[in-house]
């Protein structure tokens, strides 16, 4: 458990060994659905606000914020990680903020009645509404933790909560896209694309075609689980994705994550997928979860990408001396290619994303390693 | 017998007709020279230099095409007009033939003129009692007729069964039941249709993997043992690869020719087209022709019809044995020599170069190179279910080239590194497409997303007298249980056949539209995609033409 000491100083020893142990995991790749790694990101949090010894509000930001960095350190391609910490700090601000309005502090009168958008929570974020208003002047270092303590874990407790709806909410919005015979192409394996599906079949006849996404094979088991749930599935070689995208109505997607300006982080191969969809001028679609939602801007494709073993693609008593064979886990698939975000709040293009972000997260907390 | 000589005698009358057809053959020209009317300024001036140069040639079209026009009896000013433009393509048959056509736009007389000689002709060819329909050696004889005068003029006739002017006949299709009932009878090897069949491939053959494909074929006893090894060994794929499998198959079809007796008292070309025919059904059963392939057995079967009827039949096998020889030599040898030629010039030092699949052309024009002291690296691309490209990888490994190994999905992690691409090719298709293995058209597209350059080697004798949109209306269906793994899978996808909603697609081919390709490296000259219609028709007109001369 490489876990380093000096930044987890401030933390009680069982959410240093919860860390410790979460980390291990994420390495060993036990822990897989992005949706379980928040949903244990969540839990850790809510238990180091719950042992958190800190006084003021300040010092228990940096100390969620530290428990944060130290493990996505240990695995930066898991974004959730980030995000998860992210929307628990966004919680701690805007309780802190509610409860300085009832205390009568110092937060204008005008903000309670703005708030309408649907993350409940647009304290934070720049505002046509708040642009002439005096700025966010919450003052974390004077508010005492004590208040506020139990409202932020309550509020902990319903994000864990909504996470375990995440897929159901997805789905609720399959009949408002798929139609009739359609034909749909997907690849790789996601709850939510899957449960999306799955609630289209009960009202529609359609047809999915699956590719079966190599290195890993994940397609095979989509293919199979949609299968068996009734859906008429074509497993197909992910070579023969272009030929057949002349047939395809839609293809629908999971992501891995979603990046600030819409892009996705997807299974590798999802970028010619959406070529090839782009060519066809078939609409692309992206199921993912508000939990997938990330405050970076990718400059380098390669940032959070993943080279796995090559192993399924040369054994290694092969003998090929000196051949390199990268075995990436994600594509970014540009914006631009994207034609609709389904998340568990409703469909979104990708261009709308940059509003999220400010509903979703405070802006001070886009960039965790930073003080 | 008495009927097919007396079919032969009709074909041979015909051939007379035939060159009177070549006028109804010449009227794409005519539209063309029309629609360049207005640019005849520029051209006339460049002309007569030209027309010098090729006077002797043009003359020669003339004076054959002359015959046609006298056994028509239209005669006259007008006549002679059209006769000296219809020669003058014929003495260029090498050239491309654009510029040229351009010169001599027919006045509106003259082409009314001509018009009512096409009309007459056509009634001619109702009179002589030529069926539009006739056999492939017949039509052959007609299209030399039409092809051999008009030369660069014509597209359809050279290759096609049929010497009419409509288009090449549509492949069988596999969702029409009465074509399917023919084919049964004829199928040398009856095939299980597949029990799980994809309803979107219909017209294609979805069959079973049979036990035996030889048992019924031995039984029948008219399959040569050499081309029964052969369909075996495709239908397992041991004799893979566009040009390998061509080359296989002449050598076979080499060997039936040389073993076949003729009965006494029947015409050799005629028996053994009628035997060769069944080989070629053979071959088809076990795996479906590839378009190269097809035009193979088209190139042979107009061989074997054009023989000549006074030479012996040792002599004539002999002759045909030695034109598959030449075919071999020509078209695939020493077209890929060429090529290697034309294609090396474009593999400079520090290059990052992309293959897709193991291609023979591309295999050894990176390990020609290589020797050549280039130092470039490469990167091998594949994708399930076969991976073709990991044998290559292995030999250039072994040859010592720097290679990258990249399956499909790591395809847009790797691009951004590569500077150009070479592909392989199944075909080249009329509208510019390019037929290959699936997963070219990724390849392909994602090199045109990156402005990287993609060059496809392909020989011309692949070029295709087809069209194709899209990778669904011609296809191959690979055996769908190549995508299930045979080892490590936890999924239950091998129980495929037992889960009533779950079907298994192997596509073999995909198109990759012109717009994706940079330029094709032929063993004609390195040309635009747009170009590969003009090869096709100067092809068809030159092998029109060489037919014409042996006999």
């Amino acid at each position: 458990m490489a876990v380093d000491e000096e930044s987890l100083a401030g933390l009680s020893p069982a959410v240093q060994q919860e860390i410790g142990r979460f980390i291990a995991k994420l390495r060993r790749r036990q822990i897989s659905s992005s949706q379980d790694v928040a949903r244990k990101t969540l839990e850790i949090m809510r238990l180091t606000v719950a042992t958190a010894a800190s006084k003021d509000i300040s010092s228990l930001i940096e100390l969620i914020k530290a428990a944060g960095r130290a493990i996505v350190a240990s695995s930066p391609h898991e974004l959730t990680v980030g995000n998860m910490v992210r929307r628990v700090l966004q919680i701690v601000r805007e309780e802190t903020a509610d409860d300085g309005t009832k205390g009568g502090l110092s937060a204008p009168t005008v903000e309670g009645g703005e708030s309408t958008s649907a993350g409940g929570g647009g304290g934070s974020g720049p505002s046509l509404m708040k642009l002439l208003d005096a700025p966010d002047t919450t003052d974390y270092n004077r508010q005492p933790v004590k208040t506020v303590k139990s409202p932020i874990l309550e509020a902990i407790n319903e994000l864990i909560d909504e996470l375990s709806h995440v897929c159901s909410h997805i789905a609720e919005q399959a009949i408002e896209h798929i139609h009739a015979n359609e034909v749909i192409l997907t690849h790789g394996r996601d709850h939510a694309v899957e449960a999306f599906l799955k609630a289209a079949h009960k009202k529609r006849r359609f047809e999915v075609i699956v590719a079966e996404t190599a290195l890993s094979g994940a397609g095979r088991e989509t293919a199979v689980v949609l299968a068996d749930a009734g859906i008429s599935t074509t497993l197909i070689s992910d070579a023969a994705v272009f030929a057949m995208m002349a047939r395809v109505n839609k293809v629908i997607i999971g992501a891995h994550a979603v990046m600030a300006n819409g892009g996705l982080i997807a299974t590798a191969g999802s970028h010619l997928l959406a070529l090839a969809a782009q060519h066809a001028s078939v609409p692309f679609v992206a199921c993912a979860g508000l939990h997938k939602l990330t405050p970076i801007f990718l400059s380098n494709p390669e940032q959070f990408n993943v080279l796995l073993s090559p192993q399924p693609l040369l054994q290694y008593d092969e003998g090929l001396q000196g051949v390199h064979a990268p075995n990436p886990a994600f594509d970014l698939v540009p914006p631009e290619l994207v034609s609709l975000l389904v998340t568990n709040i409703g469909g979104n293009h990708p261009s709308y994303i940059y509003r999220l972000l400010s509903e979703y997260y405070h802006q001070e907390d886009h960039n965790l390693f930073v003080n | 017998m008495e009927a097919d000589e007396g079919k032969l005698k009709a074909a041979k009358e015909e051939e007379g007709v035939g060159k009177q057809e070549s006028r109804v053959d010449r009227k794409p020209d005519e539209r063309e020279a029309k629609g360049m009317k207005a640019g005849e300024g520029k051209v006339g001036e460049g002309k007569p230099k030209e027309g010098k140069g090729k006077e002797g040639k043009a003359k020669e079209g003339k004076g054959k095409e002359g015959k046609g026009a006298e056994s028509e009896g239209g005669g006259g000013k007008e006549d002679a007009a059209a006769n000296a433009e219809a020669g003058e393509p014929k003495g260029k048959a090498g050239f491309p033939p654009h510029g040229e056509e351009k010169k001599r736009p027919a006045s509106k007389a003259e082409r009314r003129a001509l018009q009512e000689a096409q009309r007459a002709a056509k009634e001619a060819v109702k009179a002589a009692g030529g069926a539009p329909k006739g056999g492939a050696p017949k039509g052959g004889e007609g299209a030399k007729g039409g092809a051999g005068k008009a030369g660069g003029g014509k597209a359809g006739g050279g290759l096609a069964a049929g010497g009419g002017k409509g288009p090449t006949p549509a492949p069988m299709q596999h969702d029409d039941r009465q074509a399917v009932k023919k084919l049964e009878k004829q199928q040398i090897t009856p095939r299980t249709p597949a029990n799980k069949q994809v309803p979107l491939f219909h017209h294609l053959p979805q069959y079973e993997r049979e036990e035996s494909l030889s048992v019924a074929a031995v039984a029948k006893g008219n399959v040569h043992p050499a081309v029964l090894r052969l369909g075996l060994q495709m239908a397992e794929g041991i004799v893979h690869g566009s040009n390998s499998r061509v080359v296989e198959m002449l050598r076979a079809f080499q060997i039936v020719v040389s073993d076949f007796t003729c009965p006494p008292s029947k015409v050799l070309s005629r028996e053994l087209e009628i035997h060769l025919s069944k080989q070629i059904q053979y071959m088809i059963d076990c795996r479906p022709q590839s378009m190269a392939m097809g035009n193979a057995t088209k190139w042979l079967k107009m061989r074997v019809g054009h023989l000549p009827p006074h030479l012996s039949n040792d002599r004539a096998k002999a002759l045909l044995c030695s034109q598959i020889d030449t075919f071999i030599e020509e078209r695939i040898t020493l077209a890929d020599k060429a090529i290697l030629s034309y294609a090396e010039s474009h593999i400079a030092s520090s290059d990052v170069v992309l293959v897709y699949g193991g291609s023979q052309v591309i295999e050894t024009l990176l390990l020609h190179s290589h020797t050549l002291g280039a130092q470039f690296r490469v990167v091998v691309a594949d994708s399930g279910p076969k991976f073709e490209g990991r044998e290559m990888l292995g030999r250039l490994v072994e040859a010592g080239l720097r290679c990258t190994y990249a399956n499909l999905h790591a395809l847009s992690y790797v691009m951004p590194e590569v500077n150009k691409v070479l592909l392989g090719a199944s075909s080249m298709l009329l509208n510019g497409n390019l037929v290959s293995r699936a997963g070219t058209a990724l390849v392909a597209m994602l090199a045109h997303e990156h402005g990287v350059p993609v060059l496809v080697c392909c020989e011309t004798y692949k070029f295709a007298e087809r069209v194709l949109l899209d990778s669904i209306c011609y296809n191959e269906l690979g055996d769908p249980d190549e995508l299930v793994p045979r080892e490590g899978d936890s999924s239950k996808i091998a129980d495929w056949r037992d889960m009533p909603r779950l079907k298994l697609l192997n596509l073999v081919y995909d198109v990759t539209p012109m717009k994706y390709l940079t330029m094709v490296v032929t063993e004609a000259g390195v040309v635009p995609p747009t170009s590969v219609p003009v090869i096709i028709r100067e092809d068809a007109a030159r092998m029109a033409l060489q037919a014409q001369e042996v006999v």
